[in-house]
């Protein structure tokens, strides 16, 4: 299954590697991200905060604060409690503080805010801020935050008796049950998919820049998804006189994003406060530690995974119950139907139809979150939990991880398939990609050295995942944030001369997208990607739509470019029909041209075709060459990959090597090799951070134990293997151009391939499971524990 | 304040400064050089690395009075705006070496003096000697693969395909 | 973050003499590096100052001191200390227990410090706070030793901060540096 490009070079459209046309700039250090912007006026802003955990606040005093020269203000909740703005809605509809008036609810909250006329200024402003606090006792365990004696952190819901936010649950619980009770071979692990941060290299920040003359705001920030942002500014602040179309919102190049940039944070909002009040530009930029300490984290979920099957290996049935620690409001960017986010994809790649999962979500005296962490909505955990637990079951019959997932994969010939839980599988050869992987890390011959080393008390582990992903989000009937439906758009506008520009309601966070949304429209029309210069993040001029995360780019503006495209390649059709005077049913199209049927000759360029459109287009028809789609999914997109880790683990250190890794996507039709390519080797080290390295870690009084770079391991070039990658393809029937996403599929199915290694390693000395991060500690202690050393 | 003189790409530039100002900070604030980015405050991530005195440094842990006196190399030094491409900045615009392109400037500082010192380094050494700065997209292959290729091309060798290798 | 220590010692002193100079508020707290007291509340309360330094974090406690138990007869004695940092990041509250048994004359201590920090120096310090507090302890033996051994004279010294770390800065000018 290989993909042939339809385009020439010259073209570009979608096969062909071109280089990435963003780049010019970022080697130059000409990139513009929110921090580069320096405004007239500009005041600057830092945030005070709470180094207890749950507290009441007794006095803050800004006396000695606002002697320091250049301190203008200090903002404190109850200032912004005047304006009804000290508490925000997340978009999980549950609700947020900006700024405390009474209590803060976790370790780094924001506590006030103080404004100077430089960065330096308002440090020292911060560090002058004396604040009293009266602490009390947090709730950080998660599984005693719902026992009797626990406070009652919600104290400002009326009739809140408890900490539990919420229940969720799918699939037949009592066929589940029954299969169950009948099965010969039963498994069950107690997991935890740590919580972690994204810790992209550019922090949050922004620039409120709202002018009192024209009553009008432009917020530069980084966000990925500057419309939805825009909206929530109107509906939170339109009491106050900034409407809809008073507001600009504007993302300029981001550093990085992978679901840290979707929530509306505390700092934003009192930073469009400030502007708001004084009428000139805000700067707010976190430092790491902030950033580290006080953003939505990912994940957090304890997973209890149960499979049920035969002594054959067949499975039959899962069961998955989670407690999810959303910290003190569940603040989680998922569609809002989806509290759990797509965690019910948990059933896997199998062919199986009896499932049952629920979810609890519970509140603690933690930071709010949880965001994707470079993946759709929960579908790590998810991946994680059946990945894990399918190595599980064949540990437990004796047979091999491979052999068993061929004996239960959803056969290529059976998609559409409908899983237990609700889902319509849209394509995927889940053999071939296991196959492939196996083929290029030589799978038998690593079997063979493993018995040999095995025989010799060396510890050497082979790991598998062969995942399915859930992305696109999302159809209009079930997927909406705050009401608004998940479509994305896309606008082509071609210039007389052929050339065009593209504007989408996506916003590229280093996903490339200036080259591939070009290449998408060099397909469909033949215009050379190189002539087409693409736009996103500016609300004044990007048709709406809902941002770039959870892998939707691709599945949903990228739909939309190519529809978009379409629908002028079917105007560039009647302008040639009208110039070659033939009918339309006569003319063919090869990139770039229409052409008479059986006379090729008789041809017109698209760019002949655009200059008409606005020189001599038919009578009757609009000038102009420009089209607009909003395009709403029928359905998500399902990618799929096999991934294979080979690990060596020093039996006396409980080190771990990551040897080898084969990871084979199939993310569908493919628009730039080099682009998937270099998404997948992203993914994948962070797929392996949380699997080794990755882990927020507090502390029985909520301290955060590790909130500096100094002490949360992003992983270097030195963690990081050489990855190995590859495809295979099954196009998305549903998709325009068969594409699926790609950007999220590694750091989903790295983390169970790296697991899974480890485990089988250590699986001789009778250890079945270990959480994630696998540190050489982890390895050691479990060794010794089970008189391996 | 202190007065301070920095040649900053070969630009001498003379300033009142306060003793506790970053030299980060000098170069993209005072001098509006904002090709240099600030990705933590524990001298950890390397998004701030430039050459001072030709030594790659993050200058998040300098103080600009520091640099008094000497010459400070930054990105925007690299070549002339519209002229042809520093080795490096070819390397990694055409290995695919960056996405969001905010670790990429230092980076490619750091790979600079890197390949000074070693111009013909493995992959090994590449990865350990790019270990002082962090990235959060790419997952390194095709940074190591960026620099390797701008070694060939400032050893004047043949440079090695920059086409992606599939399995 | 919590941490637990437990120290024995012995001196080369009667045991009404320790035992006198370990429940004398002012002697004892001349005896913990860094601290001073600033105002006697009641007869088991005291006000109090301690200085600390974690590697890179200074941190200067507003304390109060509390004498839980002091049993006369058994020598037992329970100490509980609190403080609130002076710039609000954070705060530490330390329990110790000691008991004083006599062995040929001389005297020895067993004692266990509970010791409990929130804030910035429980981010910053959480990997050297074991190895401070046992420094801390160590030194305050030493200081308890020698004072017991010019016993009858008033030290005129002030308190002097612990030397555990030499690091001269301070949490905030770690921050500004950074800024």
């Amino acid at each position: 299954m290989t993909q042939q490009c339809k385009t020439s070079k010259a073209i570009g459209g979608m096969g062909h590697s071109i280089k990435r046309k963003e780049d010019v700039r970022f080697v130059q250090g000409k990139g513009n991200y929110v921090d580069d912007i320096k405004l007239d006026g500009m005041l600057y802003m830092d945030i005070v905060r709470s180094p207890y955990a749950y507290a009441k606040i007794k006095k803050i005093d800004a006396e000695a604060a606002l002697k320091i020269p250049g301190v203008v203000a200090v903002v404190t909740g109850k200032d912004l409690e005047q304006y009804n703005l000290h508490w925000m809605p997340t978009l999980m509809s549950d609700t947020q503080m900006v700024l405390p008036t009474d209590t803060v609810m976790y370790q780094a909250q924001e506590v006030a805010a103080v404004i100077a006329t430089s960065r330096y200024a308002a440090r020292d402003g911060r560090e002058a801020v004396r604040v009293d606090y009266e602490p009390m006792k947090p709730v950080i365990d998660p599984f005693k935050a719902l026992d009797p004696d626990a406070p009652v952190l919600r104290t400002d819901k009326p009739g809140k008796t408890d900490n539990h936010i919420w229940h969720w649950e799918v699939g037949d619980k009592a066929k589940t049950e029954e299969v169950f009770a009948n099965a010969e071979v039963v498994v069950k692990e107690q997991m935890h998919i740590p919580r972690i941060h994204v810790a992209s290299i550019e922090t949050c920040g922004c620039v409120a820049d709202y002018d009192k003359v024209n009553n009008h705001l432009t917020m530069y920030m980084t966000t990925q998804a500057p419309h939805a942002i825009r909206t929530v500014i109107a509906l939170v602040a339109g009491h106050v006189g900034l409407t809809e179309e008073k507001v600009r919102v504007v993302a300029p190049d981001i550093g990085g994003g992978f679901g840290g940039k979707v929530p509306v944070y505390p700092g934003y909002v009192i930073a469009i406060a400030v502007s708001f009040l004084v009428g000139k530009p805000v700067k707010w930029i976190e430092d790491r530690s902030e950033n580290l300490q006080a953003d939505s984290f990912a994940r957090d979920y304890h997973i209890t995974a149960e499979m049920a099957g035969t002594k054959e290996g067949k499975i039959l049935a899962t069961r998955f119950k989670v407690l999810a620690d959303h910290g003190y409001t569940d603040a989680s960017a998922n569609p809002s139907k989806f509290p759990t986010g797509m965690f019910s994809i948990a059933t896997g790649s199998y062919d199986y139809h009896t499932a049952y999962m629920e979810a609890d979500a519970i509140y603690t005296n933690k930071p709010p979150g949880g965001v994707a962490y470079r993946c759709s909505f929960r579908v790590t955990e998810a991946v994680h939990a059946i990945e894990r637990m399918t190595d599980r079951f064949a540990l437990e019959i004796g047979k091999d991880p491979a052999q068993l997932r061929f004996e239960n994969f959803i056969k290529k010939e059976d998609f559409p398939w409908p899983s237990p839980t609700g889902w319509i599988y849209d394509s995927g050869d889940y053999e071939a990609g296991l196959r492939k992987a196996m083929d290029a890390i030589g799978y038998d011959e690593l079997r063979k050295e493993q018995a040999e080393k095995r025989a010799n008390g060396e510890l050497m582990g082979i790991g598998i995942s062969t995942f399915t992903e859930v992305v696109g989000a999302g159809p209009s009937k079930d997927f909406d944030i705050l009401g608004i439906k998940m479509f994305d758009s896309a606008e082509i506008r071609v210039h007389p001369t052929g050339k065009a520009i593209a504007r989408f309601g996506t916003k590229s966070q280093g996903q490339g997208h200036e080259t591939t949304y070009a290449q998408i429209i060099a397909e469909e029309l033949g215009i050379p990607a190189e002539n087409i210069q693409v736009e996103e993040g500016d609300t004044d001029t990007a048709p709406y739509g809902l941002g770039t995360y959870a892998s939707r780019s691709t599945p949903t503006a990228g739909a939309a470019a190519a529809i978009a495209a379409r629908k002028l390649r079917d105007k560039a059709r009647k302008i040639a029909a009208y110039l070659l005077e033939v009918s339309e049913d006569d003319l063919e199209w090869e990139p770039g041209k229409f052409f008479v049927k059986g006379a090729p000759e008789k041809a017109k360029t698209i760019q002949e075709l655009v200059f008409a459109a606005y020189t001599n287009h038919p009578q009757g028809m609009e000038a102009g060459f420009e089209a607009t789609h909003y395009y709403d999914p029928p359905n998500l997109t399902f990618p799929s990959g096999a991934y294979i880790c080979v690990v060596d683990i020093d039996k006396e250190t409980g080190g771990i090597n990551v040897r080898r890794f084969v990871a084979i996507d199939d993310c569908g039709n493919i628009i730039n090799p080099m682009i998937v390519q270099g998404q997948v080797h992203g993914g994948l080290t962070q797929g392996i951070a949380p699997a080794m390295y990755e882990s927020l870690v507090y502390d029985e009084a909520g301290n955060i134990l590790n909130g500096t770079f100094m002490d949360y391991l992003v992983p270097t070039a030195v963690e990081s293997p050489n990855w190995e990658t590859g495809h295979v393809i099954t196009p998305s029937p549903h998709h325009p151009i068969g594409a699926k996403g790609v950007g999220e599929s590694p750091t989903v199915g790295a983390p169970p391939a790296i697991a899974n290694a480890i485990v089988d390693a250590l699986s001789p000395y009778g250890i079945t499971h270990l959480d994630i991060p696998i540190t050489p500690y982890k390895v050691w202690k479990a060794l010794k524990e089970k008189g391996a050393i | 304040m202190k007065q301070i003189t920095v040649t900053v790409n070969g630009q001498p530039h003379t300033a009142e400064v306060e003793p506790r100002l970053l030299l980060v900070h000098y170069i993209r604030e005072n001098l509006n050089l904002t090709g240099t980015h600030i990705g933590c405050d524990t001298s950890s991530c390397g998004a701030c690395t430039i050459l001072l005195d030709g030594k790659s440094v993050k200058s998040c842990t300098v103080l600009a009075v520091q640099a008094n006196g000497k010459s400070v190399a930054t990105v925007e030094g690299l070549c002339a705006p519209g002229a042809a491409l520093h080795p490096i900045q070819e390397g990694f615009k055409e290995n695919h070496g960056l996405h969001c392109g905010y670790c990429t400037p230092g980076m490619m500082m750091r790979a600079i003096e890197l390949l000074e010192q070693n111009p013909n380094p493995t992959e090994e050494e590449i990865r350990w000697g790019i270990s002082g700065n962090l990235c959060r997209c790419t997952g390194y292959n095709n940074i190591v693969k960026a620099i390797q290729y701008a070694g060939a091309k400032i050893r004047g060798e043949e440079t090695p395909s920059t086409e992606p290798q599939f399995v | 973050m919590t941490t637990n220590l437990t120290k024995s010692f012995d001196v080369e002193q009667p045991i009404d003499l320790v035992w006198a100079t370990l429940t004398d508020p002012p002697q004892i707290v001349d005896c913990v590096p860094g601290a001073s007291l600033t105002e006697q509340v009641d007869a088991d309360n005291y006000k109090g100052y301690v200085g600390l330094k974690f590697g890179p974090v200074k941190a200067g406690y507003d304390g109060l001191v509390t004498f839980v138990e002091r049993d006369a007869v058994n020598k037992k004695m329970a100490l509980k200390g609190m403080g609130i940092d002076s710039k609000g990041k954070g705060n530490a509250e330390m329990l110790m227990n000691a008991t004083l048994t006599e062995v040929n004359g001389m005297t020895h201590v067993e004692a266990t410090m509970d010791i409990s920090i929130t804030g910035m120096l429980a981010q910053f310090g959480a990997r050297l706070i074991n190895d401070v507090s046992n420094q801390v302890f160590d030194q305050f033996v030493n200081n308890f030793k020698k004072k017991l051994a010019t016993a009858g004279i008033e030290s005129g010294e002030a308190p002097a901060e612990s030397t555990a770390e030499e690091s001269k800065s301070g949490i905030g000018g770690f921050i500004k540096k950074l800024f």
